[in-house]
């Protein structure tokens, strides 16, 4: 015991000395490999950083699949019969469907994050960030939510309103109702108006929105407000007045942006087509990772030989399309490929790509199209610098509105209500596509089958017939799904028989084949398929969705 | 080894006392086996004369005077005393005390003795664990303790398992808290990388977190159960805690122990898949009747025999075997014990393997007297080989699509695959082979502490634990040409972190007698805790070869990612135990902790336990009782928490993303400063009953526990954003509140004890029941996912009412007979030009041998207000029986676990019966699809007038590539029933007799033959019912997606003390 007490100070200074101090520092951990939120937001740089999110990567789940497979393969543009792709095809998905959930959920996100830009950028930069550099953000916030309600209300009809998830959770406000149509329509309008207020003409980094990508996508909305106003003036409001903004707009744009189109129609789907001056919005491409590219390189191509990554094999312009192209189309070599088509810039280290129903070389067999699709497909790495990843990842942009767009929607804004149009700056737009671009026999009249026509051979394949035909389908419903059933979806060629479907000689002669029908394939097309079903895992979710839609009552 | 051995002797040496004049000699004996003892403590009786007995167990001491008495001492056995008298040579021998030895129980901060208990432990003994020679310790716990519920993850060897006590306590991690030697530990799994990187699905991507550590080195393993137990981990001990010992050294000679073993295992079944003639059967129908154009190989079915078997191809006879070897021993003053071994297991699943080094040396000294000192210091490296698993594109998923007809080589030795890229199925012994994956982790733990004696009652001890570990992920995705799979890309993948953890405990320990009567034990202490970790991922392709397998110049690179974060914790804690007469005992617990993991508003938690017994047997009337040797009563309350979330989750963070202009910036997750610990409470009643001079033990413990406030990014609808990387994702927030109610029974009996047959039995029983109490606010539920499968992605519910994970969909009743029943049904796919009926349509439309869905809700449409609750992934209970024989130098131990009640997800069977592909093999069940009969022979085949089905009893849908009718939504069309009784040990071992192994200068061998999972009693489909949970998930459990399974185990082992 004597021992002891001579040790016990020294025992205690070093118990005291091993045993940390609780001081609350020694709690006070904050993250070491990111910055945080709080006190993110203290630059021009900064502000611009976070609007750049909201370009590229954002927009992944929607562009990757559901963009094109509502757009082009729902309308019966593209064939593809496989599994729950194929299921757009035949007009069989039900609101299990996968690339419906991802669609939905894609579109909800890019609004989760053009939600975040709004509410925190003006409440948490700091003073040294300029009201303008905050105006701009919110503004080119605003544009993108606008795009992403676009289309969400053009696929589904009726979807709720969200402007600030954090809000809406903090509040425990979570189940939400479907807003209607009439209430989107003036929400969208609203978020470009302002965008196209406070968004710059220019921007010094290319493909930001601009004043002239606001105008053109607002001049989109009204024409469609104003197509529904057609078939239901009670609900959407005075048609005329809507076509007369939309056609002030695109003038605006047309005659004072600036832009042009592009002397050369193939370059608008490559790398070095990116932000030309055809442009006016399109989804930020880079090839490099998952979900940073565009996926079409890679869905579209045929064959290992002209891709990569290829999932194309089973995929090809249907006989309703392939059939709407004139010989002399300009636009057709670029938007779908078929026998004897050559491509120098596609497998280059062969020389460049012919194409052929069957290469047994390449491993490449006939379509039940004859043709294969070529619109946005820009082949493998070497073919283009590298800029073709494997992660579905090229790096050519998804457009969301060309200048020729604006051209084809004025000469609709002009033709309104009426059944016919001999308008001269109308048909000089029209003709700049119809006649100048695509060299066909130039047009003096304008009905909107006319223009939708046009339309369908400008846009194939990038995402837009469904919305196209809505619109009609808006005006007249009867015509619009006498259209969609007029596709001849259960039309397939098939090798006559005396040909062997092994030799090249016989399979890669167009003429040894019948255009046949599968009398399995019975599509039916009516109103009630004319909007999507909601995703049953959103609607699992939140027991509200299943009622109706009410009036969105804004704040603003 | 050896230079452990030479330090120990010299320690030895050292110690020794020189004989002198009038001196005795003598030698001890261990009384268990007859051996020399050394370090045995041989002193005169009221003088500082001793010795210590040497390597010999020979002592030598000088003495004065004849009356003087002999004590001869050691650790563990009982003393001994005599006259010297007029005697020179001794020869004692000292019997072991065993009572003392077997009933102290860790209790965390300190130990208790069994006796004095009044929560709730379950206990098990290294030597119970040394039957079943497994890699890893969580598998030895596998029904052996009452309220432990362990299921293997997968059979891959050193994946995780998942570990409940007492049923699922939280929405978010369940594992429970390990304490090794003093370092505190997360059962959670550590991360790799996976697969996804290089795309695909992920395979399970959890490692074993106990895979350092070597079954051989533990001597004991003490769970604590009720929350009077665990209050003294505080905010740690919410799910239990595991007490993990390993082997310290006692005085006495220099044990020296083998304990090896050899295993083969093979896989318990195969799962029946169509031959090659069945397949072309089948793909004769599916072309006829989808107008597909057949394969030329198919032409006719009766020419081909069975083609290839690909579950063959994958699965093998894996061998195993390990080593460990270990020494202790020591001096009263000294004492230590090192042990080394080595482990290699192959899986049954070809390439997949596990492999370990590991190391320990434990030392303890006492220093002087009133001081010791000491620590234990444990290295181990361990490198696995993970296939991709548990994934439809995974090696066992694949096997079983892989059409019969493709081979697994072509003519010219290269990997085939299938020819058209319609299929995507891999060729899964080339994913197997060249989809490398591997993970090398080196792991040091160790702790240090000193122990100071203020005087008799009250001592200090302080420490310091540690647990550092080093990780190499890497995996390699080749460039192939696999039939008409073509990737021309490769990709490496290299992932290396670190972490160190810290703990630093110090606290003072009273210990009282007052009055002889009154016993207290008093502890009070603080500890600080921090945990850093730090990684770099590195993603390069375009090698320029295969063969480069190194992350160096060679190729280009696509990403890079890293990550660096810390936690850190401050508790204060006590413990008041207070026993009266050996009668009446009462725990009181504190423990107050605070977190880095919340804000400053809520960082800090109080955690109060108490805990009641009473021991009756101790009281007059019962003492003396020739039936009742022991009957103590307990009850114990209090309340624990858990912190289980990464760090800054009450925060925001900026995510970085890559964007068309450089770096972008977009807000993490929705930020909540008022997140705060977990907690649950829970109360528990037990009754512990010795009879027959405790040959019968029976302990029972009946609880009631709530959990609540979890840690869990809350469910929102999908339209107010996500919880993936790729969402500003949902906030944390505290949500929910879960019940669990259950009784725990074990009950150990010596049934017989003779001289030469013993037979003792172990029986376990848990019931467990488990109910979601509440939700956030607005009554929201949790769903479980299955990767991007849609109509799985609300496979599981966790909602008010129902257990957590629960099985939810669609109720299945019969198929479509004919075209009047498609009419008469609920509405599935309504027709076009009338959405009151079901459109009857071959491709776009509902077909006879559709399945019909159960119209719940009565509104005439199935749809998602028809789904419910179908099953729960919870046994009812679940039971293990261990009956120990021995005859002479023979025994002969079995252990019998089963699970009963509760379903399986066998998600497998959308694929191997979906028939929705030309391209996948289908499970022979699928022989029995549903079959058109036609009215007219010659009439139309879509004419639904004309069709209807011709097998009616068949429960098989019909084929069909486009599903509308959505045949293979989650429905009870694939849950099964998880119930199973399983012979899980069978050890037969053999102990040479004493007199042969003497000579050949070895102590003790034994030599066993054994088997695990021997037999299995189930009605499940798939390869194994014993599924666990996916990544350790509780949304996710018992759901098979090519699960891969616990194999059968044939071992041979030796069991040598020298």
């Amino acid at each position: 015991m004597k021992v002891m007490k001579k040790y016990i100070k020294y025992i205690c200074m070093v118990a005291m000395l091993l045993s940390v101090s609780s001081c609350s520092s020694f709690l006070d951990v904050t993250p070491e490999d990111s910055r945080t939120a709080d006190n993110y937001y203290n630059s021009e740089t900064d502000v611009r950083n976070n609007t750049a999110s909201l370009y590229g990567r954002v927009w992944w789940s929607w562009q990757e699949h559901a963009m094109w497979e509502f757009g082009d393969i729902m309308s019966g543009e593209l064939y593809y019969t496989y599994d729950q792709e194929g299921q757009f095809y035949y007009m069989s998905f039900n609101s299990g469907n996968s690339y419906l959930d991802s669609g939905w959920k894609g579109l909800y996100r890019v609004i989760s994050f053009a939600n975040s830009v709004i509410s925190d950028v003006p409440s948490k930069s700091s003073s040294s960030v300029s009201q303008s550099v905050i105006t701009q953000a919110v503004a080119e916030a605003r544009f993108i939510r606008g795009v992403a309600y676009y289309y969400l209300t053009e696929y589904w009809g009726e979807v709720p309103i969200v402007t600030n998830s954090s809000d809406n959770i903090s509040n425990g406000d979570l189940d939400l109702n479907k807003n209607n149509r009439k209430s989107l329509y003036k929400f969208i309008i609203s978020d470009f108006t302002y965008a196209m207020n406070n968004l710059p003409s220019e921007d010094s980094q290319a493909g930001r929105a601009t004043k002239w990508a606001a105008e053109g996508m607002l001049a989109k909305v009204y024409l469609t407000r104003a197509s529904a106003a057609m078939g239901d003036a009670a609900t959407y409001g005075d048609a005329s007045s809507d076509f007369t903004k939309a056609k002030d707009l695109c003038s605006d744009v047309i005659t004072n942006s600036g832009h042009t189109l592009d002397s050369d129609y193939a370059n608008n789907f490559t790398v070095d087509g990116n932000n030309n001056s055809e442009s006016l919005f399109a989804i930020q491409c880079k090839s490099g990772a998952y979900e940073l590219g565009n996926s079409r390189n890679c869905n579209f191509a045929r064959s290992s030989t002209i891709a990569d990554q290829c999932w194309g094999a089973g995929k090809g312009p249907t006989i309703s399309l392939e059939k709407a192209f004139s010989s002399s189309d300009n636009r057709r070599k670029w938007t779908y490929m078929k026998q004897g088509d050559y491509y120098s810039m596609l497998d280059k280290s062969d020389g460049g790509y012919t194409y052929n129903n069957l290469k047994t070389a390449n491993s490449e067999t006939p379509s039940d199209m004859l043709a294969h699709i070529k619109k946005y497909v820009i082949g493998k790495a070497s073919d283009c610098n590298n800029n073709v990843g494997t992660n579905q990842d090229a790096g050519n942009n998804v457009h969301i509105l060309r200048l020729s767009d604006v051209y084809l929607m004025y000469a609709e804004a002009v033709l309104g209500t009426s059944s016919s149009t001999t308008d001269a700056t109308a048909l000089k737009y029209f003709n700049a596509v119809h006649h100048d671009r695509a060299g066909l026999t130039a047009a003096t009249s304008l009905s909107f089958t006319d223009i939708l026509a046009e339309r369908r051979l400008e846009f194939a394949f990038e995402g837009m017939r469904w919305l196209d035909i809505k619109r009609y389908y808006y005006r007249d419903k009867t015509d619009a799904l006498a259209l969609l059933n007029g596709t001849g979806r259960n039309l397939y060629y098939k090798l006559k028989t005396g040909y062997n479907s092994a030799l090249e000689d016989d399979a890669n002669d167009n003429s040894h084949y019948d255009l046949v029908s599968n009398t399995n394939i019975q599509v039916v097309i009516s109103d009630s398929q004319m909007f999507l079903p909601i995703p049953s895992e959103a609607l699992t979710s939140d027991a509200l969705l299943g009622d109706a839609a009410v009036d969105y009552t804004t704040t603003e | 080894m050896k230079n452990i051995m030479l330090f120990f002797l010299a320690l030895l040496f050292s110690s020794q006392v020189m004989a002198q004049q009038g001196r005795i000699n003598g030698i001890v004996i261990d009384g268990k086996d007859g051996t020399p003892m050394a370090g045995a403590n041989v002193q005169i009786k009221g003088t500082t004369n001793g010795a210590i007995t040497d390597v010999d167990g020979k002592f030598s001491l000088n003495v004065t005077t004849d009356g003087s008495t002999l004590v001869i001492t050691s650790v563990g056995y009982k003393s001994q005393s005599m006259k010297i008298g007029s005697k020179r040579d001794f020869k004692i021998t000292l019997e072991e005390n065993s009572e003392v030895l077997n009933e102290v129980v860790v209790v965390g901060y300190g130990t208790m003795k069994k006796k004095d208990l009044t929560g709730s432990v379950g206990s098990i003994s290294g030597d119970n664990l040394k039957n079943i020679p497994v890699p890893n310790i969580d598998q030895a716990l596998q029904g052996k303790i009452a309220g432990v519920q362990v299921t293997s993850n997968s059979g891959t060897p050193g994946a995780a398992t998942t570990i409940r006590i007492r049923g699922v306590n939280s929405l978010g991690d369940n594992e429970p808290l390990y304490v090794i030697d003093g370092v505190q530990m997360s059962g959670a799994g550590s991360e790799i990388a996976g697969f996804d990187w290089a795309g695909g699905t992920n395979g399970q991507n959890k490692v074993n977190p106990l895979a350092a550590i070597s079954p051989s080195d533990i001597i004991s393993i003490d769970v604590l159960k009720d929350a009077s137990a665990c209050a003294i981990y505080g905010a740690a001990g919410s799910n239990g805690v595991i007490l993990v010992t390993t082997r310290r050294g006692a005085a006495g000679k220099v044990k020296l122990t083998y304990d090896g073993y050899a295993s083969a295992s093979v896989i318990p079944q195969k799962l029946d898949m169509m031959n090659l003639k069945q397949f072309a059967e089948y793909q004769q129908y599916l072309c006829s009747d989808w107008g597909s154009t057949l394969d030329d190989h198919f032409k006719d079915p009766s020419l081909l025999g069975n083609g290839q078997d690909w579950q063959d191809a994958i699965f093998r006879t894996a061998w195993s075997q390990s080593h460990n070897f270990s020494a202790s021993g020591g001096t009263d003053k000294v004492k230590f014990a090192a042990s080394a071994g080595w482990t290699n297991q192959d899986g049954v699943v070809i390439e997949s393997n596990f492999n370990r080094f590991n190391s320990r040396f434990n030392v303890d000294a006492q220093a002087r007297k009133w001081l010791a000192l000491g620590g234990s210091l444990a290295f181990s490296r361990s490198n696995e080989k993970i296939t991709l698993n548990d994934g439809s594109d995974g090696v066992i998923m694949t096997s079983l699509l892989m059409p019969p007809n493709v081979p697994v080589y072509d003519l010219d030795g290269n990997f085939a695959g299938p020819e058209s890229v319609q299929g995507v199925s891999w060729n899964p012994v080339a994913v197997a082979m060249k989809r490398d994956n591997t993970l090398l982790r080196n792991r040091i733990m160790g702790n240090f502490y000193a122990s100071i004696d203020f005087y008799k009652d009250l001592n200090l001890r302080v420490e310091y634990n540690f647990d550092g570990s080093n990780n190499t992920n890497k995996a390699f995705h080749p460039t192939y040409h696999w039939g008409a799979l073509k990737n021309e890309i490769n990709r490496i993948m290299e992932r290396s972190d670190q972490s160190y953890y810290w703990n630093q405990a110090d606290y003072f320990t009273y210990k009282h007698t007052f009055a002889k009567k009154h016993s207290v034990v008093l502890m009070a202490g603080f500890e600080a805790q921090k945990s850093t970790w730090e990684g770099t991922q590195i993603v390069k392709k375009n090698l320029s070869s295969d063969d480069i397998t190194k992350l160096g110049t060679d190729g280009t690179l696509e990403s890079i990612s890293g990550w660096k974060d810390k936690s850190t914790k401050a508790s204060y804690f006590g413990r008041l135990n207070y026993n009266y007469s050996d009668k009446y005992y009462l725990t009181f617990t504190m423990r107050r902790d605070g977190s880095s993991k919340f804000g400053s508003e809520s960082r800090w938690g109080t955690f109060p336990a108490v805990g009641l017994a009473w021991r009756a047997s101790n009281e007059s009337f019962l003492r003396n009782n020739r039936v009742i040797s022991n009957l103590k009563l307990r009850l114990g309350y209090g309340e624990n928490g858990h912190d289980k979330i990464d760090n800054y989750m009450w925060g925001s963070s900026m995510t970085a993303e890559t964007s068309p202009w450089g770096t972008s910036y977009r807000v993490s997750h929705i930020s909540n400063p008022k997140l705060k610990w977990e907690s649950a409470i829970q109360t528990d009643g037990g009754i512990d009953l010795g009879l027959f001079n405790n040959r019968i033990e029976l302990t029972v413990d009946a609880y009631y526990k709530t959990s609540k406030n979890f840690l869990m990014q809350i469910s929102v609808p999908s339209y107010l954003g996500g919880n993936t990387s790729d969402d500003i994702a949902a906030p944390y927030a505290n949500v929910g509140k879960i019940e669990n109610k259950g009784f725990d029974i074990t009950l150990n009996t010596q049934n017989i004890q003779t001289k030469d047959f013993s037979w003792s039995t172990n029986l376990n029983f848990s019931l467990n029941r488990n109910k979601v109490k509440a939700l956030n606010e607005s009554g929201q539920a949790f769903y479980g996912a299955i990767d991007w499968y849609s109509e799985f992605q609300t496979a599981t519910i966790t909602r008010v009412g129902s257990p957590v994970g629960s099985f939810y969909g669609y109720t299945t009743e019969g198929l479509f007979k004919d075209k009047q029943d498609i009419l008469n049904h609920a509405v599935q796919k309504a027709d076009p030009s009338n959405s009151k009926i079901n459109y009857v349509n071959k491709t776009a439309g509902v077909w006879v041998g559709d399945v019909k869905f159960k119209d719940l809700n009565n509104d005439n449409v199935i749809d998602t207000k028809d789904q419910k609750v179908i099953g729960s992934p919870y046994p009812d209970f679940t039971f293990g029986v261990t009956n120990s024989f021995t005859y002479k130098n023979i025994d002969l131990s079995f252990a019998v676990t089963g699970s009963i009640g509760g379903e399986i997800l066998n998600f497998a069977k959308t694929l191997t019966e979906g028939q929705t592909s030309l391209w996948y093999n289908q499970s022979t069940k699928v022989l029995n699809h549903a079959v058109y009969g036609y009215t007219d022979a010659a009439g139309s085949t879509t004419d639904a007038d004309n069709v209807y089905l011709a097998n009616p009893n068949t429960n098989v849908p019909r084929a069909t590539s486009t599903d509308v009718n959505r045949n293979n939504r989650m429905s009870d069309r694939f849950l099964e029933s998880a119930t199973y009784v399983r012979l899980s040990s069978l050890t037969l071992g053999y102990t040479l007799p004493q007199s042969f192994a003497k000579k050949l200068q070895i102590e003790r061998l034994r030599i066993y033959a054994g088997a695990q999972n021997l037999l299995t009693i189930t009605g499940y489909d798939g390869y194994d019912p014993e599924i666990g949970s996916y990544n350790q998930s509780a949304l996710l459990t018992n759901i098979d997606r090519g699960h891969y399974p616990t194999p059968r185990i044939f071992t041979f082992g030796l069991n040598i003390d020298f």
